[in-house]
């Protein structure tokens, strides 16, 4: 009987655990999109799933462990694009961004990218009290405390995780929240700089019971030591730096992927053993400075956006002060380098950890080099900026942006007091760098998940990029997929035409990055279209079909989407004022690139109450013949883009192809047609030669008529 | 951008579709999106075409810059009733090389009409074909073969033209649009960065300038090498039954068939790919006797076959052994001019195998095949001697490609250099719209990469960071 054949293969619906591994932004935003997808799935009938959180320290779960900001070129759009899918990270930024500027603001509409500053303990506190507002939810976010062992699985589909013993599930610090707003409002009363940082949601007033001794979570046993199976229908994996993590300062080293944190030993073996393919990568970070020890007044002050825009269509509304920005604002100050400070830096390369060869990653990234890069690199110039950055308003901590380092700490200590402005300063913390493992990402498909183990997806850093915005999105894709593969729902992968997150994960399975990957916008071919004005439009459909979008955002969408076609057709429709000349259209005087949208706005019978709309609508006018052609290019590559290519093709058994094509073929093992065809060394006929095997394979694996 | 040749697109492609060398009627097919308006509006005098069936039509084409009108006969197929299952056009003309591919020229010019095909990639048609469903299931393996051995003859073919004057002039291009494309980048990607000054609009429209005109000038060089990378032509010339068909059909090792009702066939020349020894390769061409031609399209095309004669490389002056020696009447200096004495099983032959050697030539027979391989290896070397391409019998439809790529990437610099232009002249200091420059140096680029190989933006990234200090 079908129905009992159903049950012996799964396990019952309410015994539906997706786990997440890891609680930086990849992991943040993967509990957040699973818990998500899981409770809109509420409506097929599916209930009692959730989704567990694992981490080694859950007071940390948001942190920023370099610098504070989010957003940018490229990365500001990622961040739109995220908030426009129902995620978190753009609402935690507009919640505690002390500093917002929209960069490239003189440019093009496309290349704008917002970017903010925020006060990097508020925001680790706002994530954690967004996560912990779904504890108690349909499909509630359990957070657990536990290092992870093994995976156990079965016929290449994961079925459990392993835990170490002594494991426990937190319940949230109810006090948190409240003492957050009542911070903060000091703060803009002019109190600040108390020195105490916000109270976590997940620290140590949170209560913990013995996930051994829970009993409110199905799919739990504990061997006799007290270790922990969890079975899982999905995990996603996000482990940051931690994966074997080491930390250079000089020639001293430390295990650990964040000061005063441990490292993930365990998975790093784990994943080796199940045959995964493993690479190692390497970043670093500057020293902070105390405040009160920098001239502060004597250097360059730069200031933020005037009027600062929200990263979340939900903001300000929402901001649980009713106001934004929500946190007073800072100014940075800029400084800058020596001639004699390079020479320090040059005659102690030796003691450099990347120079001297003590690091086993061999390259670090070219768009973030270390002072000790810059000096080598651009040895004819005698100065680099300095951009001090305060990284929170209740402590005094200043991010020295552009030297990052790891020379020793001595050395480091007089190249700080080497700065204009910083002679008397006083580091708090002392830069690093940091290697760490990752696993080659050609092993995975767009989806997240890996090529290898059906039910393990992989988001973050672990797959060799760098950034909270890039770790976000592969989190929230992974988070999203890992949901629909425990409903037995199809994988969703979005396009380069779609999204940078689509970029994103599109160049992740089709290249070999020599360098952490960072986006810019030039990676995406469709950048016109990819517009931080227009994310809401181009991917909140796609987050109310899979699940992901709470039933306010989708309404607002819609009456966007309606005042937005109304605004269009008016523009179409009514005629200028003579002075743009005879017979112009209003859409015509869009195209002037001198015309503002508060011009055009006074043009309009009746405009809309948000002048941002108008704004949008003049942008797709103004760049409306360059998307035309790509919409041209888009539709003759649309129909064998998504082709599936099945996961079993013997690329050998494929006749036509030849020696070259074959062995990039069986490494990559792409997915779909479209990826394939990405693939360097991959020629355009390579790709007819595979489609038309495929479709071979698929009409003689049809059923015969007679049967 | 890409350019995947997706084969289940539906953007028009054309091509020669009738075998190389059949000379009686020549094909050219245009399927796809648009392919009954495009050739509408290569049509002579506004004509239209019928969205079905057969009918007479004139095209209207250019061949040396000439403007040429001449029947031929469309076939038009509706999709799905078409070989793609796609909106298809056959034209049935003349079978002469030189018109069929000024025709699948003209379908590719934007000049031409707004409706334009690219030329098709190896094996697209039967592609089509097949994923439409109209080809069988038995047939993909061979179909997958055939795109995979034309393609490996055309990769060998773009190796070898990467290194010639086209393949370097693009290089060079692709190069210097990579580099100002780096530019233009890092005014967008790294603009908050210490020292990254975007290109002012004045020098990128200057240097768009010098790129254009080198392409430009260097792209007016060229058909010299094309002629010369083409395969080379070996016609066969002497009086009536000198014995040139014998031997024509003695040399391809089968017989021809050139039989046909059809009034004027004869007229055309014949020709057919021929196999020398060490992989090298000839067009073999038979020219029948000149006789007085009946209209003005006549007259055109043996002018055409006679140009043809005119350019081959290497002429074998047929004379048959009872004739005696002859000198050739009209042969050009460029050809190389061998003597074949034909006919040698005559019983009366005036000339033996020794004779012929003192007079330099080349003693046959097609009916014992004596001097068949003796021939062969005479026309090796002398087609080595002329300088073999490998690969050369699909230069042609490469070097096409590649104009037309090359005539893509001039459309998007000159583009870019408006933009830059119209920036330079408002006086802004930086390139603005910097993101539609790029989108169009972009375009240029992937175009140029048809040619010289695929810069991918990581490549533009690199260029960027090898030269600015970028990164706090």
């Amino acid at each position: 009987m079908p129905i009992l054949q159903f049950w012996s293969h799964h396990p019952p619906m309410d015994h539906l655990s997706v786990i997440i591994i890891g609680g930086g932004h990849a992991g943040a935003e993967a509990a957040w999109a699973a818990s998500s997808a899981l409770a809109s799935a509420g409506a097929h009938g599916v209930h009692g799933a959730r989704v567990l959180m694992i981490t080694m320290d859950p007071a940390t779960v948001g942190a920023m462990s370099c610098n504070p900001a989010i957003g940018g070129l490229a990365k500001g759009q990622m961040v739109r694009e995220i908030d426009a899918l129902g995620g978190i990270m753009g609402r935690a930024t507009d919640a505690t961004g002390i500093l917002f500027r929209v960069l490239n603001a003189t440019k093009g509409a496309a290349v704008r990218g917002p970017r903010a500053q925020c006060d990097r303990h508020h925001y680790q506190a706002e994530v954690q009290r967004l996560l912990s507002t779904r504890e108690q939810s349909e499909v509630p976010i359990v957070m657990i405390q536990g290092i992870v062992e093994s995976f156990e699985v079965e016929a290449g589909t994961l079925r459990a995780v392993r835990l170490a013993a002594g494991a426990h599930v937190l319940s949230s610090d109810e006090m948190a929240a409240p003492f957050n707003a009542t911070a903060i409002e000091k703060m803009w009363q002019g109190e600040r700089g108390s020195g105490v940082a916000p109270r976590m949601p997940y620290g140590a007033q949170a209560s913990r019971t013995p996930l051994a001794l829970t009993t409110s979570i199905a799919g739990v046993s504990v061997d006799s030591v007290g270790r922990v199976r969890l079975e899982a229908r999905a995990v996603v994996l996000t482990t940051g730096t931690f994966m074997r993590a080491l930390m250079h300062t000089g020639e001293s080293r430390v295990e650990g992927g964040r000061v005063g944190e441990g490292t993930a030993v365990g998975i790093s073996a784990a994943l080796k053993e199940l045959g995964f393919e493993l690479g190692r990568q390497k970043t670093g970070t500057p020293p902070r400075l105390r405040r009160d020890s920098i001239d502060w007044e004597s250097l360059t002050p730069q200031w933020g956006d005037d009027h600062p825009l929200p990263f979340s269509a939900l903001s300000p509304s929402i901001l649980p002060s009713g106001r934004f920005p929500r946190m007073p604002q800072v100014e940075c100050r800029e400084t800058h380098t020596t001639a004699e400070i390079h020479d320090l830096v040059r005659r102690n390369l030796h003691r450099a950890p990347m120079y001297a060869g003590a690091m086993e990653a061999e390259t670090g990234p070219r768009y973030c080099p270390s002072i000790e890069d810059k000096v080598v690199r651009f040895s004819q110039r005698s100065s680099h900026h300095v951009f001090l950055e305060p990284e929170s308003l209740a402590t005094d901590d200043i991010y020295c942006n552009g030297i990052s380092t790891s020379l020793p700490r001595e050395i480091q200590e007089v190249m700080i007091r080497g700065i204009p402005g910083c002679e008397r300063a006083v580091a708090k913390r002392w830069g690093y760098a940091v290697e760490y493992d990752m696993v080659w990402p050609h092993q995975l498909d767009a989806t997240g998940e890996t090529k290898l183990i059906r039910g393990l997806f992989l988001a973050g850093q672990i797959n060799g990029t760098s950034g909270y915005e890039e770790a976000a999105s592969q989190g929230l894709v992974a988070g999203l997929n890992a949901a629909r593969q425990a409903l037995g729902f199809e994988q969703l992968r979005l396009g380069r035409d779609q999204a940078y997150i689509g970029v994103l994960m599109d160049d992740l399975v089709t290249r070999h990055p020599r360098e952490p990957y960072r986006m810019f916008t030039s990676r995406a071919e469709y950048r016109l279209m990819l517009r931080a004005d227009n994310a809401e439009d181009r991917l909140t459909d796609f987050g109310i079909a899979a699940g992901l979008v709470c039933s306010i955002r989708a309404e607002r969408q819609r009456e966007r989407a309606r005042t937005l076609a109304n605004l269009r057709a008016l523009l179409a429709r009514t005629t200028a004022p003579i002075a743009f000349g005879s017979g112009k259209k209003l859409a015509d005087v869009a195209r002037r690139p001198e015309v503002t949208a508060k011009e055009l706005s006074a043009l309009l019978p009746h405009s809309p109450d948000d002048e941002r709309l108008v704004e949008r609508a003049i942008i797709d006018i103004r760049y409306e013949s360059y998307l035309g052609r790509q919409r041209t290019e888009l539709k003759r590559a649309a129909a064998s883009e998504h082709a599936h290519i099945p996961p079993d093709l013997d690329m050998r058994s494929v006749v036509g192809l030849c020696a070259e094509a074959v062995e990039v073929l069986a490494r990559f093992r792409p997915v779909t047609l479209g990826q394939a065809s990405r693939l360097a060394g991959i020629s355009p006929s390579d790709v007819s030669i595979l489609e038309v095997n495929l479709r071979r394979r698929r009409k003689s694996e049809l059923p015969p008529a007679t049967c | 951008m890409h350019w995947p040749a997706i084969a289940s697109a539906t953007d028009a492609i054309v091509a020669i579709s009738s075998p190389p060398g059949v000379a009686l009627r020549g094909i050219v097919r245009v399927s796809g999106d648009d392919a009954v308006r495009i050739v509408s509006q290569r049509l002579a005098h506004g004509e239209i075409i019928k969205r079905r069936g057969v009918q007479v039509v004139r095209l209207s084409t250019s061949i040396a810059g000439e403007r040429v009108e001449f029947p031929a006969l469309a076939l038009v197929m509706m999709s799905p009733r078409s070989f793609t299952a796609q909106d298809t056009v056959e034209l049935v003309m003349v079978g002469h090389q030189t018109l069929l591919t000024a025709v699948v020229d003209s379908m590719c010019d934007q000049s031409r009409g707004t409706a334009t095909a690219r030329r098709a990639t190896p094996g697209e048609f039967s592609a089509r074909a097949f994923l439409n469903g109209t080809l069988d299931l038995d047939d993909a393996e061979s179909i997958a073969l055939s795109i995979s051995a034309e393609s490996d003859a055309q990769l060998d073919a773009a190796r070898q033209l990467r290194g010639g004057r086209v393949g370097q002039l693009a290089s060079k291009a692709a190069e210097d649009v990579t580099g100002l494309l780096a530019l233009v980048e890092a005014g967008i990607d790294f603009s908050d960065q210490e020292d990254v000054v975007a290109i002012e609009a004045s020098d990128l429209a200057r240097a768009l300038a010098t790129i254009q005109r080198e392409l430009e000038s260097g792209i007016d060089g060229t058909t010299p090498e094309e002629s010369l990378r083409a395969l080379p032509v070996i016609a066969l010339r002497g009086a009536t039954n000198a014995g040139k068909s014998s031997l024509f059909n003695a040399l391809l090792g089968h017989e021809r068939v050139v039989a046909s009702p059809h009034a004027g066939s004869t007229r055309d020349a014949i020709a057919e790919p021929l196999k020398l020894n060490r992989g090298r390769e000839a067009m073999l061409v038979d020219l029948p006797g000149i006789e007085d031609p009946q209209s003005a399209l006549a007259q055109q095309m043996q002018d055409l076959a006679h140009a043809s004669l005119a350019a081959a490389t290497i002429q074998l002056n047929c004379v048959p052994v009872t004739a005696g020696a002859t000198a050739l009447v009209g042969a050009k200096a460029l050809a190389r001019v061998i003597t074949v004495w034909t006919k040698s099983d005559s019983a009366d032959g005036q000339v033996s195998q020794a004779a012929a050697q003192a007079h330099g030539g080349v003693l046959t027979s097609a009916v014992t095949g004596e001097g068949i391989e003796a021939l062969r290896e005479a026309l090796t070397v002398a087609v080595d001697e002329r300088g073999w391409v490998g690969g050369a019998r699909h230069a042609p439809v490469l070097l096409a490609r590649h104009r037309d790529a090359i005539a893509h990437a001039q459309e998007r610099l000159a583009s870019a250099r408006e933009a830059a232009q119209v920036c330079a002249h408002a006086g802004r200091r930086s390139a603005e719209p910097a993101e539609v420059i790029a989108s169009d140096l972009r375009g240029a680029l992937d175009a140029l990469g048809i040619v010289a190989g695929h810069r991918t933006p990581d490549d533009v990234l690199a260029a960027l960071f090898a030269r600015f200090c970028v990164g706090k």
